[in-house]
């Protein structure tokens, strides 16, 4: 059964027909071919297929495509502004955050999320953040730190990135 | 995953007839963190899913005037634990809320989904016992209240009929007393192996037990509540003393099974542990409130 889906992708409408089955993270990889978001688990635990639906980070796997109808999903490929990388995706370069690459779209949004929600999180609260996004590459210190380095720079140029 | 039929209905009514009129195949959608899982890995095949994403009024947090607490079934976990209303006045369930699953998860999975899904693990439901919470059904027409320790029947199961859904969860006013829940689990996202939750209320400026409930998560075939331990602590003054006997009194309402996560007696030891600890926790806030 398809249906008729009306989705906003980093700022971009895309007007689809889409089987109801279908999750999100097979209409952002497959339909629309942006392939940063990717597919870990298929089950909610690893957290690589994390986006921002409507500025909440969530699990895109587990997210029906149909529900996510007519609301703003922000993937990996929409967090930089004309070239300029978002605070979050250049603390994660400057702190060596990134092995594999492979979680790191899932970390950068979950990070992005947990400091929109609070600028200043404890390295504890940054863990429990965290805590939905696996690295297999044993990366986490320094993805810990390049969270709090993203703080910094936020805190410096928060104003620049308002409403991102 | 197979194909289904989708609705999203605007209107209780049209859910409930919806999930009514399919002979058993449907499936309400609320979060999807678990019916997805489900769905996709454990073979479960509905033939409707009926969505509760634009039906009004059923995600919400409420603070009365009385402090009495109402939170609509559809309420993400996200929007409990970070709810001021809920955080200043019941910060045990804000807390409860925030054990579930990841971030990305509490962003979707709700309440109601939480209960619906009765596991015996389910980590709102001792919290929500303790504090007397009460649940809400209906059938689209006709509404139906009940404590939430009635709303369970067995594991996965309730008291649910087909076409009728779970619309929100009451808590009584509890202007005074306070709630704790304490849980252990392996690890970050697993499931808890058992959880306890003690709302005490004592005498005002003493610690002598006005009311008390005990619950259990994770040891009985569904939620329970520990009346022998509630028993023992009400009326009494609630001292290092009773803190140990009460914590092993818990241990007569607790039936738990050996699985993957613990073994049995395993599972009794924490029982007591964890009630012990909450009972503390009671007993600690109550000595600085006798002391003010």
């Amino acid at each position: 059964m398809k249906k008729e889906l009306h989705i906003r992708i980093n700022g971009d409408e895309h007007h689809l027909l889409v089987p109801t089955h279908r999750t999100l993270l097979e209409v952002i990889r497959d339909e629309v071919g942006l392939t940063g978001t990717k597919n870990g688990c298929g089950a909610g635990e690893c957290g690589a297929c994390t986006v921002l639906l409507d500025g909440e980070p969530v699990n895109s796997c587990l997210t029906l495509a149909h529900e996510a109808d007519g609301h703003d999903v922000l993937t990996i490929e929409g967090l930089a502004r004309g070239g300029v990388l978002h605070p979050v995706q250049e603390a994660f370069i400057e702190e060596g955050a990134i092995q594999c690459g492979y979680c790191t779209p899932g970390m950068v949004l979950t990070a992005k999320a947990l400091l929109d929600r609070n600028p200043n999180p404890t390295r504890e609260e940054i863990l429990e953040g965290l805590r939905g996004n696996l690295c297999r590459c044993t990366g986490y210190v320094k993805i810990v730190e390049a969270v709090q380095t993203a703080q910094c720079l936020l805190e410096e140029r928060g104003s620049e990135w308002a409403g991102v | 995953m197979q194909t289904f039929d989708y609705l999203r209905p605007t209107s209780l009514e049209e859910a409930c007839a919806a999930l009514a009129g399919c002979n058993g195949g449907g499936r309400a959608l609320a979060g999807g963190t678990d019916l997805v899982v489900q769905m996709r890995q454990a073979g479960l095949r509905p033939t409707l899913l009926v969505s509760l994403r634009d039906i009004p009024g059923l995600a919400f947090v409420e603070l009365g005037d009385d402090l009495t607490l109402t939170i609509g079934a559809a309420t993400p976990l996200a929007s409990i634990e970070h709810s001021p209303e809920v955080r200043k006045h019941y910060p045990a369930i804000a807390e409860a809320a925030s054990f579930i699953g990841s971030a990305q998860v509490r962003s979707r999975a709700t309440i109601g989904g939480n209960l619906c899904n009765a596991a015996p693990s389910a980590d709102t439901a001792p919290i929500l016992l303790a504090y007397g919470a009460r649940a809400t059904v209906t059938d689209g027409s006709a509404e139906r209240t009940m404590p939430l320790e009635e709303f369970f029947t067995g594991p996965g199961e309730t008291v649910l009929r087909p076409g009728e859904l779970l619309k929100s969860i009451g808590v009584p006013t509890c202007p005074t007393g306070i709630g704790k829940y304490f849980k252990t689990f392996r690890s970050a996202m697993d499931c808890c192996t058992v959880g306890v939750a003690a709302w005490v209320d004592f005498e005002p400026g003493t610690a002598v037990v006005k009311d008390a409930r005990v619950a259990l998560g994770a040891v009985a075939p569904t939620p329970v509540r520990s009346r022998t331990c509630e028993r023992l602590l009400v009326g009494e003054t609630l001292d290092e003393a009773l803190v140990e006997c009460a914590g092993a009194a818990a241990i007569e309402d607790a039936q738990p099974i050996s699985d993957v996560r613990a073994s049995a007696s395993y599972r009794l030891t924490l029982v007591s542990v964890l009630c012990r600890r909450a009972l503390e926790a009671a007993r600690v806030w109550a000595e600085k409130g006798a002391v003010e």
